[in-house]
């Protein structure tokens, strides 16, 4: 047995290491091509499914203040969502949590976009869009914490509860899907998707309605137990 | 006299210290450096998530056989006692092993950095940062043919108990979370 092959294979090793954590930081001036590549991939996201009616409920949510502090059981079927903004301000993400179930959507406002679906088991939440995107958080003193892959990207993230008019909001009419996140700040963000995402126009939160292409439109509430 | 035990600390000290401070130093740069979220993926994996617990569980089974093979180079292993091609499968199988981890840690160190909000996080950022550690020092230790008897099983089982850790508190859970997907 060589003396110096352990350190070869170190060496090799270290080199090795030295060069991946390179092409990852060539990765990070390059996020206008990976983008772009992520809202081409991103069309197909659109569920083509209009099994849940879109505009019966109300846009409101229903948030008795009793929920406020205490974190809700797995039996109590109250929605509480939670929105924000990706640690570097990346992304726009809003996540519904409603009994053991949750949905969530993050979109940067411009192009990419991701509707998730999952489960809350205890305090994790995992999401997962047909796409394969991810969402997987911890629910914890009014807020989630977590990491948030969209297209390969993974993002973190610290939101927290979002009280009406504040949420996550979306609006479904035979050619286009709409989501939007409106914050705690009253600043919005959403994406208009009919095959290809572009900004969407502003929404009335205290209405839920919106003007597309001319048409008036009506978002729901999420309310986290949605199939998209 | 004293020289003898200073010579016998050394040995022993010297690889496991400079591991150490590997380990140490690569919790450091993953704690400092700044997150950045950028991940490079792979064709034919729906995400970075799946490609990282692919190639972890590909290192893991590496493991396996480094165990075995390590087993049977110390002669614990009667049926395969004194085959020639023990030593090479060890060597190879285990530089495979690192080679996979290798885009994986880096992806952890660059992107998401040291954290330690959840158990399972703690954990897996203390492990992959002992693994390492525990790998340079194994790596030390082979060169030197005046090590103590003890120093390379020890080592070569922190190296194997480390990346057991980081695959379970990692790979495991992201199968179970998430079911078995590409």
């Amino acid at each position: 047995m060589g003396q110096r092959s352990p350190l070869v294979t170190l060496a090799a090793a270290a080199v090795g290491l030295v060069a991946l954590l390179v092409v990852n930081s060539t990765q990070t001036t390059s996020t206008g091509p990976a983008s772009s590549e992520a809202a081409v991939t991103s069309a197909p996201v659109t569920p083509p499914n209009t099994a849940r009616p879109a505009a019966s409920p109300p846009p409101t949510n229903p948030q008795p203040t009793a929920t406020k502090q205490a974190a809700p059981t797995p039996t109590q079927q109250v929605a509480v969502v939670y929105a924000g903004r990706t640690a570097n301000r990346e992304a726009s993400l809003a996540i519904a949590v409603k009994g053991g179930r949750a949905a969530a959507y993050v979109c940067d406002g411009r192009r990419v976009e991701a509707w998730l679906t999952g489960t809350r088991t205890g305090d994790a939440l995992a999401l997962r869009s047909r796409a394969g995107d991810r969402v997987v958080g911890t629910l914890g003193n009014g807020q989630v914490t977590g990491t948030v892959t969209v297209h390969g990207r993974t993002l973190r993230f610290t939101i927290s509860k979002a009280d009406p008019p504040a949420g996550l909001y979306r609006a479904k009419t035979s050619a286009n899907t709409i989501g939007w996140i409106v914050l705690a700040d009253g600043s919005q963000v959403g994406i208009d998707n009919d095959g290809t995402p572009a900004p969407a126009p502003p929404l009335d939160p205290s209405t839920g309605t919106s003007t597309v292409g001319g048409t008036a439109v009506t978002a729901t509430s999420v309310t986290g137990d949605e199939t998209f | 006299m004293s020289t003898a035990t200073i010579g016998a600390t050394s040995r022993v000290a010297i690889p496991l210290s400079i591991g150490a401070a590997v380990a140490v130093v690569l919790g450091l740069y993953a704690r400092l450096h700044e997150p950045t979220g950028v991940a490079v993926n792979l064709a034919g994996f729906s995400s970075t998530q799946s490609v990282k617990a692919w190639l972890a569980s590909l290192a893991f089974v590496l493991a396996l056989v480094q165990l075995i093979s390590a087993l049977a180079l110390f002669g614990h292993l009667r049926p395969l006692a004194g085959r020639s091609w023990i030593g090479p499968l060890h060597r190879w199988s285990g530089r495979a092993a690192v080679a996979a981890t290798l885009p994986v840690v880096a992806h952890c160190l660059y992107a998401l950095g040291f954290q330690y909000d959840q158990p399972r996080v703690l954990i897996h950022s203390l492990l992959g940062c002992f693994f390492y550690g525990a790998f340079v020092a194994k790596m030390l230790t082979l060169t030197r043919t005046d090590a103590s008897r003890w120093l390379l099983p020890a080592v070569g089982g922190a190296v194997f108990a480390g990346l057991v850790g980081v695959w379970l508190t990692s790979s495991l859970w992201f199968f179970t979370t998430f079911g078995i997907i590409r």
